[in-house]
């Protein structure tokens, strides 16, 4: 199982990436609920990113046919083959459900480009976890629904650094030179340099990110980070290319399963938290199978199964304790603190914040600059 | 005889000689005609201007006034459950510092719409200043608790709770006067203008009537099935009366609805979050002093709560609401269950089960709270503009299509009149 992060690069490499799901649903429908539900649902996902056990017992339970496309491969391609050619032309995406990340659905959501959510058809909307209702940009979720969520941490494998690494300062110290990875995320990688640098990155200002790049920039300059990858940084930790990287948590989950010796920490200056929102877009054709959905996919039952495929951090609440019922793998999986951070570790992470969108555009293209030729 | 007398029957006299004739009658009939016409549209243009303006003032001012006043209040709340929580927390609590510090924004921000959009209600600005200068002690208290509390000063908690108490007493106090002059501005925008209405209808119904009678008096005489004029003449009034009613009747109904569906709702709840805000800051100090008599007066507030959120499920009239309230409440009942654990908790573990569950699930209730008062405010704010745009044409229709009318009941008696010469 990969990371739900694959980078258009990857999308492009592996050839391979669009994988459509069609689930045909066992019996009567609800479609003829109203003219808007044609009893059709069409949702587009990051890959690997749902147990595939959920879509059919959705359509069994609801009638609803699902075609489940996995081809979100990352935010900024999305940007490019569905969200400026079409929604902000006005036109349909084709999807009755998305899920970008945050900081995407922050844009579209002030941009008018999301649907409000059927909240009558959601009772589910209660296990929102109350972390993920305070966004500025949506107070109280009536836009948006948390689909997992994550930490930009740092892995290791401590046969190869010889010693404990415990802060992102850690990263730039002369010992590990050449054998640093960083994220692709411009947002993750610049926020824990952030975070390194005293600044607070969910206050982010461009003179402090700025100045971030800079460091970054010198890292680059100087042969102390090696590349710069997505969840390829399992592979190239197992490999040895890499003693340390910036790391994305449930990846890092799954590669303890593998190597119980790499550790996975949230460093001591604090990490990156980051969501991934289902919304349902303006225009889209079947908002009530998108509500349905959304419902279901909330039920703690549900989630628990989805947290145990994907383990990632659920943001609804009730899975940790179903998890636990459920014993053996799952039970560890709701004791393992990287799907369940404790009060003191969330207290630490910090989401990237603050900027305004051209601000960001600019330093998103300053950091695919930086990074260019670097990027494995 | 008196002057006036003759002059009376002077006048009586001429009428007499004037209408004697058949011409004669109809000139007089096309003059009290056009009187009728001229002062419906007198009538109903100034029904039209009052209506433009008391509603353009709601959308535009009244409206904004009274949403502002209610978020200041909710929010100064909502900033001081979340400056108590980060003082319970030490310097720990980046997230509630965060909350404290974007509440107490807001709030500074929405005292100063409510000034600049008040206008020259030098009392309402006495009160916005006095509330202005009591955020601003409110805040500097908080800051002097915060660096106390880091430099492990013992009059930290002491500064804390002066704070608390400056904003639940002055504080209280000057929000509802505001609230009190905010509403008062609301019921004068949307008194109904029930005479001159009543007035103008009157005016439309009598020029249909005259209008009607002399075509019937016209076929009688002449034996024509349609004087075309008088009939354009009848119908331009008949659509003039009806319009005003028609606009006077939605306007009153949308104004209506603004205050039923979002008004009173939002009214309760900032009411609601208010009350919870204030069973969080008790269930905070009770934490902070371990005083057990403030988890006394944090179930009273949470009484307070239940009973709000009772009325706000009776007053839900769609399913989008209801679900709401019953979101609310889940949201409640499990903050509620977290201070039952806090309550019984030692001291110890009682600040850190306040830190996590009950900060988690209290900011669970409060967003959601603050949710549908955003929903409530949209309702608020849809219904006036609706208002206001039911007005938009009235002034032409009630204006220029009685004049309209006017000319032709004039122009159809004339070529009556002058078939006799």
């Amino acid at each position: 199982m990969t990371r739900r992060r694959l980078t258009r690069r990857d999308f492009l490499g592996v050839g391979a990436g669009f994988a459509a799901a069609g689930v045909l649903a066992a019996c009567t429908g609800s479609g003829a609920e109203t003219t808007q539900n044609d009893g059709r649902l069409r949702v587009l996902n990051w890959s690997d990113y749902i147990d595939p056990s959920v879509i059919d017992s959705f359509s069994a339970n609801t009638g609803i046919f699902v075609t489940y496309d996995s081809s979100y491969g990352s935010n900024e391609d999305a940007l490019a083959t569905h969200f400026e050619p079409k929604l902000f032309r006005g036109k349909p995406t084709g999807y009755d459900i998305i899920v970008p990340t945050y900081w995407l659905v922050e844009r579209l959501v002030k941009d008018g480009l999301v649907e409000p959510l059927w909240l009558e058809r959601i009772p589910n909307h209660v296990n929102v976890d109350p972390e993920y209702l305070g966004m500025a940009w949506d107070r109280g979720a009536r836009f948006h629904m948390p689909w997992q969520a994550g930490i930009t941490g740092i892995a290791y494998d401590p046969a190869q650094t010889g010693r404990e690494i415990g802060s992102v300062a850690d990263l730039f110290e002369s010992d590990l030179r050449g054998r640093v990875g960083m994220v692709v995320e411009m947002r993750e990688t610049v926020g824990l340099v952030m975070l390194m640098r005293g600044d607070d990155p969910s206050r982010a200002t461009l003179g402090a990110a700025e100045a971030a790049l800079d460091r970054i920039d010198e890292g680059i300059a100087s042969g102390q980070i090696k590349s710069f990858t997505d969840s390829k940084f399992a592979s190239k930790l197992k490999s040895g290319e890499y003693a340390a990287c910036l790391a994305w948590s449930g990846d890092a989950a799954h590669l303890q399963e593998e190597r119980p010796d790499i550790r996975f920490v949230v460093p001591e200056e604090g990490g990156i938290r980051w969501f991934d929102s289902m919304i349902v877009p303006r225009y889209a054709a079947n908002p009530i199978a998108a509500a349905d959905w959304m419902n279901y996919t909330y039920d703690p039952e549900v989630a628990a199964t989805i947290a145990e495929y994907v383990q990632y951090i659920s943001p609804i609440l009730g899975v940790r304790e179903i998890l636990e019922g459920r014993g053996g793998t799952a039970a560890a999986l709701a004791d393992n603190p990287i799907l369940f951070p404790d009060e003191e570790t969330r207290r630490r992470l910090y989401v990237w914040s603050g900027m305004a969108t051209e601000d960001e555009e600019r330093l998103t293209e300053r950091f695919n600059q930086i990074t260019a030729g670097k990027v494995s | 005889m008196s002057l006036f007398s003759r002059g009376v029957q002077s006048g009586t006299q001429r009428l007499q000689r004037a209408t004697s004739s058949t011409p004669g009658r109809y000139r007089a009939w096309s003059m009290v005609t056009a009187a009728v016409l001229a002062l419906a549209a007198v009538c109903g243009l100034s029904v039209a201007n009052r209506l433009s303006d008391s509603t353009e003032r709601l959308e535009s001012n009244t409206g904004p006034v009274l949403v502002a006043t209610q978020q200041a209040v909710a929010n100064l709340a909502e900033a001081d459950a979340a400056a108590t929580a980060a003082f319970m927390a030490g310097d720990e609590d980046r997230e509630s510092r965060r909350l404290y510090e974007e509440a107490l924004a807001r709030a500074v921000g929405q005292i100063e719409d409510v000034s600049a959009l008040i206008g020259r209600d030098a009392e309402a600005h006495d009160v916005l200043k006095e509330l202005g200068s009591l955020v601003t002690r409110y805040a500097a208290l908080v800051e002097a608790a915060r660096a106390e509390n880091r430099a492990g000063v013992s009059e930290a908690r002491a500064s804390h709770l002066e704070a608390v108490r400056l904003l639940a007493a002055d504080g209280a106090a000057g929000s509802g006067q505001l609230i009190d002059a905010t509403e008062d501005r609301l019921e004068r925008d949307a008194r109904a203008e029930t005479a001159l209405i009543a007035l103008a209808v009157t005016a439309f119904l009598a020029a249909f009537v005259l209008l009607f009678l002399a075509q019937v008096a016209m076929t009688r005489r002449s034996r024509r099935i349609l004087n075309l004029p008088l009939v354009l003449a009848t119908i331009a009034a008949i659509v003039s009366g009806v319009w005003l009613v028609a606009v006077y009747a939605g306007t009153r109904a949308d104004l209506d609805t603004a205050k039923r569906d979002g008004y009173e709702s939002i009214t309760l709840t900032a009411d609601l979050q208010v009350a919870g805000q204030r069973t969080r800051v008790e269930e905070t100090i009770a934490v902070i002093d371990d005083d057990d008599a403030a988890f006394g007066r944090a179930d009273d507030a949470a009484g307070q709560v239940e009973a709000l959120l009772a009325r706000l499920g009776d007053s839900a009239d769609s399913d989008r609401e209801r679900a709401a309230v019953t979101e609310l409440d889940v949201r409640w009942q499990r903050y509620r269950e977290a201070v039952g654990e806090i309550e019984a908790a030692g001291a110890e573990a009682r600040r850190e089960l306040a830190l996590g569950a009950g900060n988690s699930t209290f900011n669970g209730f409060n967003v959601s709270v603050e949710s549908v008062l955003g929903d409530n405010r949209a309702d608020l704010i849809d219904n006036l503009e609706q208002a206001h745009d039911r007005t938009r044409r009235l002034t032409f229709v009630v204006g220029l299509v009685p004049l309209a009318a006017l000319l032709a009941a004039l122009f159809g008696f004339q070529l009556r009149i002058k078939e006799y010469r």
